[in-house]
């Protein structure tokens, strides 16, 4: 009897000296804000995730921001998210409560919260994908076809190309998948080589107006298509 | 021979040290779901058990924050 007495009173000798000294658990939340919020309002939100962490006596040591980013699947009918994550120090206790509090968040399309090992030190990894080889060279080719267009067509593109990334700059400085990026910069770039070959080209065409007018018809249409689709891949 | 070779493939993919495998590593996640979005199973991984487990949870994570599909 004498053995269990002592033992019953170590136990709570020990379980006293672990309420007093409450330790630290390390903590990872991730974070998928809502993408239709302008630079100013998202900055703000996280900023406001923060002070929460902070008010639960939670320590930051380590912040991340992956930026805009496109969902694997639509997640209450969006299908891009800013993505932030935090590094911090916690009482277990209140990483409940801080569970809780960020369940009722509003511009939070989802959250995940984990504890991490004791010596986890946050990485950078190559999170998209290169594009393969095969999809690089079809964009070549579609290069290389879109090269030949009369000058005043060019202007007209060069044009409405300006518009159109003007815009985009306003709404928000968005980050797009790499494959998109690539592809329009690769097209700069051929918009760029074409004007210096634009004297050429303006007296070929007034040598053989005729019969080159059926195959500007045709490239006419093929770049009408070709624009319709990058259309379809901004949005 | 053969066992330590096999361990030696695993280091890259738990961090230095730990069995723990993070969610965020995509390049690693992607190489052990299949095309359709699966975990492939340990007979074909030949990872050890601690370490497939903690990869199970990882994938499972990433498709909770969308980084990977549920299905394909």
């Amino acid at each position: 009897m004498a053995s269990k007495t002592v033992s019953k009173s170590k136990k709570t000798v020990k379980s006293e000296e672990f309420l007093a000294e409450v330790e630290l658990v390390k903590y990872e939340v991730m974070l998928i804000i809502d993408p239709d919020l302008n630079q100013v309002d998202y900055a703000k939100r996280v900023e406001d995730v923060r002070a929460l962490i902070v008010s639960h006596q939670g320590v930051i040591w380590h912040e991340q921001e992956w930026g805009k980013r496109e969902l694997a699947y639509s997640i209450k009918r969006k299908s891009y998210g800013f993505y932030v994550i935090f590094n911090f120090e916690m009482d277990p206790s209140q990483a409940k409560e801080l569970n809780q509090q960020l369940r009722i968040l509003n511009f939070v399309l989802r959250y995940l919260l984990i504890k991490t090992p004791k010596d986890y030190v946050p990485q950078e990894y190559k999170l998209d994908e290169e594009p393969r080889e095969s999809q690089i060279k079809e964009v070549k080719q579609v290069l290389e076809k879109t090269k030949i267009i009369t000058p005043v067509q060019e202007q007209k593109l060069i044009e409405d190309e300006e518009e159109v990334a003007d815009e985009d700059l306003d709404e928000s400085s968005e980050e797009e998948p790499e494959e998109d990026i690539e592809i329009e910069e690769k097209k700069v770039d051929g918009e760029e080589v074409v004007p210096e070959k634009k004297e050429k080209s303006k007296d070929k065409v007034e040598i053989e107006d005729k019969e080159s007018a059926d195959k500007l018809n045709k490239l006419d249409k093929k770049l009408e298509e070709l624009l319709s689709g990058e259309d379809n891949f901004n949005l | 021979m053969s066992h330590k070779s096999n361990r030696k493939k695993f280091d890259h993919i738990c961090l230095p040290g730990t069995t723990y495998v993070d969610y965020k590593n995509l390049p690693v996640i992607r190489k052990y779901i299949t095309i359709f979005g699966r975990i492939k199973p340990r007979y074909y991984t030949k990872v050890p058990l601690v370490v497939q487990k903690s990869l199970a949870r990882a994938i499972k994570n990433a498709r909770f924050m969308a980084l990977v599909p549920f299905k394909r």
